[in-house]
């Protein structure tokens, strides 16, 4: 069963761990506290990606970060994923585990990609009752994240940021702030970011993501492929002066750069929350 | 004007229409001839705003979703790439993806089913060989992360040849596969994957033959080669259940013609095992019951 007296961890500043940096992270000591990869990367039988991962985890701490949970899913959830997502998490004892607020699959098809959901009160229903059972099943309280959005349904009928602080109080669960995905859905439906921040239940947040996007005109698109943007450094030293001290890192997974770029990046985010929290509440 | 569908009505729809091979508009279109929609105006669903009308939002989910399992596919099969041209390997995801969409968690999985369906498909007439040389890029993909196995070295085999020749459990490694490929394929993959040009590349090599290709991963390094029928004969014996050197020698005996010296017999036997132990892909099995087990 979940255990809501866990705590979560300030792991510091750190990135997400992708296969062009395997030989400089594992060559010596980076600026970086901590690492987070894709969980169904190394959920495979072993080779170089598992050896990676348990050398890496020697030395910093882990977090799995999902892209198939597909908790909005109406599909029966699927218990061999859950296992093997099981048997991951014991085997790297991450910090801990965490997915998106979202669908990726339905008639047992998968998207591969963040579906959005109609906010509404049967979904919020639903996504509880089903983050109940994942909870259950992993034996552990994981974290949602706020996906961009490129629509908004006719039927939502809940604003996002009530919809996800209510998920994660129902379902007595953690939140993944990602900023970002905050700065891209409130320009693409026109809505106020530092509303959606100032509503998300601080105590919930376990931590925040930073990211680039791509503006294609007519609306912006969540890419992970550039630096991270003016407003959204603005954004996250509002979030940090909110929040306070949580575990942040920077998503960078097109036209990846070198090391010293994302290195580079990691640190400017530690110094706009060393900033911003030296300046005070929001 | 169309209700707003309950949960799994949006996801079925919008499923339908993120999907549909010629885009939202004509994929809503379709639905409304099959009286799945009231009409093809779909703004019951998602409301047009003030940049996107109902339909160009949708279809940015639809871009996404063939942009990002065609990119995965090109990653996978680079040197099918090569050989169709991005245009070609374009129009040959459309339809994979119509005939296989993805019933798997991971986008690893995405395209194991590749090889089977260009057997049936027009462009392997067009390029001949073609689902063979995917399935030897599918194979380089699969070891990749198989499961791992302590190989045994050359001093261990030896050891266990002089000590007990005919208990020995000798198995393949998990992270290797045996094919039977066309014969042209092993060239033309040498070619392409040297970036050699398409028409260039496609000169290589017999076809119509085949022949017996292993795949295996030595450290975090992918391989390949051709097999001579013997060793073919061997590895088949070691994958499917194992064998033990004492069995391995008599395959290799029944292989030779009935007049080969025994010395003959005994350089290959040797030669193989300097292989195999070089290339890391003989493995000891704990779990198997040698025939000769018992015996004497």
């Amino acid at each position: 069963m979940a255990d809501s007296m866990v705590i979560v961890p300030d792991l510091g500043h750190g990135v997400g761990l992708r296969r062009e940096h395997f030989d400089r992270v594992l060559s010596d000591r980076t600026g970086v506290d901590w690492f987070e990869v894709i969980s169904e990367n190394y959920m495979v039988k072993g080779g170089r990606p598992l050896q990676i991962l348990e050398r890496v985890r020697r030395d910093y701490p882990l977090v799995l970060h999902g892209v198939s949970l597909s908790i909005g899913s109406t599909d029966p959830l699927d218990r061999g994923y859950l296992d093997r997502l099981r048997d991951l998490a014991a085997r790297i004892e991450p910090a801990w585990v965490s997915d998106h607020l979202c669908w990726t699959s339905i008639g047992g098809h998968n998207s591969h990609d963040l579906l959005p959901l109609p906010y509404t009160e049967e979904t919020l229903e639903h996504v509880v009752s089903r983050l109940g059972a994942v909870q259950d099943h992993l034996g552990r309280r994981i974290a949602l994240e706020n996906a961009s959005t490129y629509l908004r349904f006719a039927g939502s009928s809940i604003p996002e940021w009530e919809f996800l602080g209510e998920v994660a109080h129902r379902a007595d669960c953690g939140i993944l702030l990602d900023v970002n995905n905050v700065f891209v859905s409130a320009v693409n439906h026109g809505f106020d970011p530092e509303k959606y921040l100032a509503a998300v239940p601080a105590e919930r947040v376990w931590e925040i993501h930073l990211a680039g996007h791509t503006d294609r005109g007519s609306h912006l698109l969540d890419t992970h492929g550039t630096r991270v943007c003016d407003e959204v450094w603005e954004l996250y030293r509002f979030a940090s002066r909110r929040i306070g001290a949580v575990a942040s890192l920077v998503e960078w997974d097109e036209n990846i750069p070198d090391w010293d770029t994302l290195e580079a990046e990691s640190a400017r985010a530690r110094h706009a929350q060393r900033q911003a929290l030296s300046t005070g509440a929001a | 004007m169309q209700r707003f569908p309950d949960l799994r009505g949006v996801e079925e729809l919008l499923w339908k229409l993120i999907t549909a091979p010629e885009g939202v508009v004509r994929g809503a279109a379709e639905l409304h001839r099959e009286g799945a929609l009231e009409s093809e105006d779909l703004s019951f669903l998602v409301p047009p705003n003030d940049r996107l009308g109902s339909a160009e939002q949708l279809d940015i989910y639809a871009d996404m979703y063939f942009h990002r399992l065609r990119d995965c596919l090109a990653e996978d099969f680079p040197v099918l790439v090569a050989r169709l041209g991005s245009a070609r390997f374009h129009n040959l995801v459309t339809d994979y993806l119509l005939a296989h969409p993805s019933t798997h968690f991971s986008l690893r999985e995405l395209g194991r089913a590749l090889p089977g369906f260009l057997d049936s498909h027009a462009l392997e007439r067009e390029f001949p060989a073609l689902a063979d040389l995917a399935r030897l890029e599918w194979a380089r993909i699969d070891v990749f992360d198989d499961a791992d196995a302590p190989p045994l070295s050359r001093e261990a085999v030896l050891e266990l040849g002089a000590s007990e020749p005919e208990r020995s459990g000798l198995g393949l490694i998990p992270a290797a596969r045996l094919l039977r490929l066309d014969a042209s394929v092993l060239p033309l993959w040498k070619r392409l994957d040297a970036g050699e040009s398409e028409e260039a590349a496609s000169a290589a090599g017999p076809r119509g033959e085949t022949s017996a290709v292993r795949v295996w991963r030595k450290g975090f390094a992918i391989y390949h080669r051709s097999m001579q029928p013997d060793e073919e004969r061997c590895l088949e014996a070691l994958a499917s259940g194992g064998a033990s050197l004492a069995e391995l020698g008599e395959l290799l005996a029944g292989a030779e013609p009935p007049d080969a010296a025994e010395t003959q017999l005994a350089r290959r036997f040797v030669a193989l095992l300097d292989l195999w132990s070089q290339d890391e892909i003989l493995t000891l099995r704990t779990d198997r019951n040698p025939r000769h087990a018992d015996a004497g």
